[in-house]
């Protein structure tokens, strides 16, 4: 499904991975990464939602629910707000709500899952 | 709630009654206004400030009660909205409820569809705004959706009448078909927790007093979810609840134990996941290429780099086509408007020599203030096709995504952008829609910052005392003063938003930034043409008939109380004199047989007025000849005292009668300032110059703005009426504002007018608009009375600062664009939260480009 998308600059996020580096990350947090911290270009798996309601139920409602594949698109120029393919929409959500989105790399079934 | 709970089989009502349940956005309020027309009624509900419409309408000869319930993303009673739409669907039993969804956004919509069949209801499913989701590619097979959930769908396009028969008719039907007790008809199954749903759910149905009321089904799944009302329900229902509720509370343990996930949410996944199937099986999307497309546009006009110029570009093309270009219109459309006038001028009663009938008086001030209104429609119809363009296109979306950061950093949201754009960002626009369009914004204190700083754009009608005073005062400095101008109003706005973010409206809820970016679309000229219509046409009966209103009630308030008799009896005995005068010069001179009679004359009088408008609309030339031939033709006795000839008799005539009409064009100018001055609205000026003083301006100043207070049109016209004006007048404003005695200051005071101008609270129409946007009078009062103080405290320090420096006009500006800079950018600096500037540093790293 990315062979469709061949505009400028999609060469370089070809792969589905999670960027595991994050630098500057608070020190107590829990290891597993967030949908902010996740490349463009890169698609991962919701594992939890961290923030409580009705942030939650917002995002649980736009289809951001734990076993989605969601893929992250590119970040707003001034870096803050990322748009995301969740199924067949493409959404904006801002770093902080990402923030409490925690994600897992993609298993193969999940691959599959997308198409 | 008044319905009575204890016997809910009683639904024999009179009536039926119908819920219409919906996201925020899907169109409910403009079907539920197009279905009941005008016979609406306002309420709370009850103990709650949540605003409850209803409304009816008859069908079939059946009277029909329609609630239009609040806009809710689900029925969680997580909100405000959603628990008392929770409640009226509950406890007042609606025979059918009407869920209305935006047909574009169907997938999202279905998991309110579904939360609302568990509860029970016969459920009326209606595909609203379906002519947008057609446009946008969408093909949604009505049947098969019929068929997949069990009911009813509707396709309708509130805002077009669209589908409202079809809707009653399955509205009546499905309230015939409603079953005695509820039955939920979801097809939502929910996996590993179904058999413990069941299974609570039979023991419930064992429950008379439960099935009696409540669905079975879905009072197992809140309970599931540990509902705190559904607990409350079940032990004041049931004899013995504790069994019951100790097995829900159980089986819940177990299933988080098992899953991992709250029920809460095991529930939205598992009505998401049907949502997409149902959406999978029965919406087609045409021109699936569209994805490739806007993937490939997305990549040029979101690039990081290229973006912002693409905004800005934007932004200009916006203002050069709508503002300049349709600036340019209204010359040809102005004409149009001053022969309206001319019409009205000629049916109603005659002009006086000295005092015209009151009626025909108000009339002209009426027509004038509608004129100043009307001028305006061009400009709104390009600039609203524009932005109808931009938001059918996908661009808008884009435009709040690029900029929300920015935004945000001010408590504002990315999809403050069109209200801003609306309400007139560099120059021109107007707030009315611009408030209007905040509707959008699904954070409530973002939404509220913006409607309370849209104001602060310069609108058009701020545009003419710039202009006016500009020209005047700073004819050297045009270019900078106007920049000046258009950026501080956005600085102000930034700044004031912030600082309510932080203040007022610091407890107030917020919502997550979530927007939807749909597939760019080349929008139709029929959609865009229908849209700008639309628009243009709610600004003129909005704001025309409040505009038309106020200016009645400032004509009064500049008219009384009249001046007293001897004063009258002075200007009557000073206009005799100059008839006499006029009558002696003609002595002996062949044309005076004419206007022998005084009744006569007056017509002659105005007929010189009359030609005198008509040449000067026409210009010169052939029109000129045409407008000469045509007096000569209907007035041959009167013709030889205006056109020009070279007869020695017709030209002394006609000097004596300029000399007259100039005599009387002056009486009835000082008597009018007289009036003016006496009058209560001069009165209030004068009285408010002690306050004024400070910022420089005198009572004319002040009259002028408050009846600026009713369309900032009426600013300058106002201001012509007190620095001497007459209909026939040929002199411009600013030629008559340099002539009088000068503003204390000159360019210093007009520095402070044009900044407290900037400033000023919202006109009425605004006020009005923001009364509706925000359901609070309380916030109307607000966004009058802060904005005032605000305006008049950078005015007074403007012109006092500027006085103890003895700066210029223009100095001062700079200093007080200068100082806002100041304070802006830092504010614009400022990290929000540490989180954010953690995760920043993490992605931003040069990690991107590693290699897999």
């Amino acid at each position: 499904m990315f062979d469709q998308r061949m505009g400028p600059g999609v060469a370089r996020r070809r792969r589905v991975r999670v960027d595991r580096r994050r630098r500057g990350r608070a020190p107590g947090r829990s290891s597993s990464p967030t949908l902010s911290e996740v490349r463009p270009g890169a698609t991962c798996r919701v594992v939890a939602l961290t923030i409580d309601n009705p942030v939650r139920r917002r995002l649980l409602e736009l289809g951001l629910v734990p076993g989605a594949v969601v893929e992250v698109i590119r970040h707003a120029p001034l870096y803050d707000p990322l748009e995301v393919r969740v199924g067949a929409t493409r959404v904006a959500v801002r770093r902080t709500e990402a923030a409490a989105i925690k994600v897992a790399d993609l298993e193969v079934a999940d691959v599959f899952a997308l198409e | 709630m008044s319905s009575p709970l204890s016997d809910p089989s009683a639904r024999a009502r009179s009536r039926a009654l119908i819920a219409l349940a919906g996201q925020p956005n899907a169109g409910k309020s403009t079907l539920f206004n197009a279905l009941t027309g005008a016979r609406q009624q306002i309420a709370n509900y009850p103990g709650v400030t949540v605003e409850k419409n209803s409304g009816r309408y008859g069908h079939a000869g059946r009277e029909v009660e329609i609630v239009d319930l609040p806009g809710v993303y689900s029925l969680a009673s997580l909100s405000l909205e959603e628990r008392v739409a929770r409640r009226l669907l509950v406890d007042e039993h609606p025979d059918v409820v009407v869920n209305v969804i935006d047909a574009s956004t169907l997938q999202r919509g279905l998991s309110l569809t579904f939360q609302l069949m568990e509860l029970g209801r016969p459920v009326v499913l209606v595909l609203n705004m379906i002519d947008v989701a057609r446009r946008r590619g969408f093909e949604i097979d009505l049947a098969a959706l019929e068929r997949r959930l069990g009911v009813p769908v509707v396709a309708t396009v509130g805002r077009q009448r669209v589908g409202l028969d079809a809707l009653r008719a399955a509205v009546a039907a499905a309230a015939a078909a409603a079953p005695a007790a509820p039955r939920s008809s979801s097809p939502v199954t929910y996996g590993v927790l179904e058999r413990l749903a069941r299974e609570i759910e039979h023991r419930l149905t064992d429950c008379p007093a439960i099935t009696q009321s409540r669905c079975p089904r879905w009072l197992s799944l809140v309970l599931l979810e540990g509902d705190p009302d559904a607990r409350c329900l079940v032990e004041t229902t049931l004899d013995e609840p504790a069994d019951l509720l100790a097995r829900a509370d159980q089986a819940r343990a177990a299933f988080e134990d098992q899953a991992g996930v709250p029920v809460a949410d095991h529930l939205v996944a598992c009505r998401s996941r049907c949502a997409a199937e149902v959406v999978a099986a029965t919406t087609t999307e045409r021109r699936s290429g569209g994805h490739v497309w806007s993937e490939w546009i997305d990549a040029i006009l979101l690039n990081r780099w290229l973006a912002p110029l693409f905004v800005v570009a934007t932004a200009w093309t916006l203002y050069e086509l709508s503002i300049v270009q349709g600036y340019e219109l209204t010359k040809v459309t102005w004409p149009v408007l001053a022969h309206l006038r001319t019409l009205v001028a000629g049916i109603l009663p005659d002009a006086g020599f000295l005092h015209d009938p009151q009626v025909r008086a108000m009339s002209l001030w009426l027509v004038d203030s509608a004129n100043t209104l009307l001028n305006y429609v061009p400009i709104f119809l390009i600039l609203f096709a524009l932005i109808a363009i931009l938001e059918d296109s996908g661009y808008m979306a884009r435009i709040a995504f690029i900029l929300d950061r920015l935004l945000h950093q001010y408590g504002l949201h990315g999809q403050s952008t069109l209200p801003y754009i609306l309400g007139g960002v560099f120059a021109g626009g107007c707030a009315v829609p611009g408030v209007m369009a905040t509707k959008g914004i699904p954070d409530p204190r973002a939404r509220l910052a913006t409607i309370l700083t849209v104001p602060f754009m310069n609108c058009l009608a701020k545009v003419p005392l710039y202009t006016l005073l500009v020209n005047i005062y700073f004819p050297d400095h045009s270019g900078l003063v106007l920049f000046y101008l258009s950026t501080v109003t956005i600085m102000t706005a930034f700044l004031v938003a912030k600082l309510l973010t932080v203040s007022v409206l610091h407890t107030m809820e917020t919502a997550p930034f979530v927007m939807e970016l749909p597939p760019y679309h080349l929008p139709t000229v029929v959609g865009v043409v229908r849209r700008a219509v639309d628009r243009t046409w709610l600004y003129i009966k909005k704001v025309g008939t409040l505009v038309v209103a106020v200016a009645a009630v400032i004509y009064v308030s500049l008219q009384f109380p009249n001046l007293p008799a001897e004063r009258i009896a002075d200007y009557e005995r000073r206009a005799a004199a100059a008839i006499a005068q006029f009558y002696q010069k003609l002595a002996g001179n062949p044309l005076a047989h004419a206007v022998s009679d005084p009744a006569r004359l007056t017509d002659l009088v105005n007929l010189h007025s009359a030609y005198r408008a008509r040449t000067l609309i026409a210009g010169g030339g052939a029109a000129r000849r045409a407008i000469d031939a045509a007096v000569v033709r209907d007035h041959p006795a009167l013709a030889p005292f205006l056109v020009r000839s070279r007869d020695r008799a017709a030209r002394a005539a006609a000097r004596a009668l300029r000399t007259l009409t100039a005599t009387r064009l002056a009486l009835r100018r000082e008597m009018k300032q007289e009036r003016l001055v006496n009058s209560v609205l001069g009165r209030v000026g004068r009285g408010l110059e002690a306050v004024t003083w400070f910022a420089g301006f005198d009572w004319r100043i002040n009259v002028a703005l408050l009846s600026s207070f009713a369309a900032r049109e009426s600013s300058v016209a106002t201001l012509g009426v007190l620095f001497e004006q007459e209909d026939g007048g040929v002199d411009a404003l600013e030629v008559r504002m340099e002539a009088a005695p000068r503003l204390s200051d000159g360019a210093l005071t007009a520095a402070a007018l044009m900044l407290f101008f900037a400033l000023y609270p919202p006109c009425l129409a605004t006020m009005i608009m923001v009364r509706v946007q925000t359901g609070s009078t309380r916030w109307m009062l607000f966004s009058i009375l802060f904005p005032t103080a605000l305006g008049l405290a950078v005015a007074s320090l403007t012109h006092s600062l500027g006085r103890a420096l003895s700066l210029s006009g223009v100095e001062a500006l700079t200093m007080v664009y200068l100082g806002l800079l100041g304070a802006l950018v830092p504010v614009g600096l400022v990290r929000r939260r540490p989180t954010g500037a953690a995760a920043r540093h993490a992605v931003s790293s040069p990690g991107g480009r590693r290699a897999p």
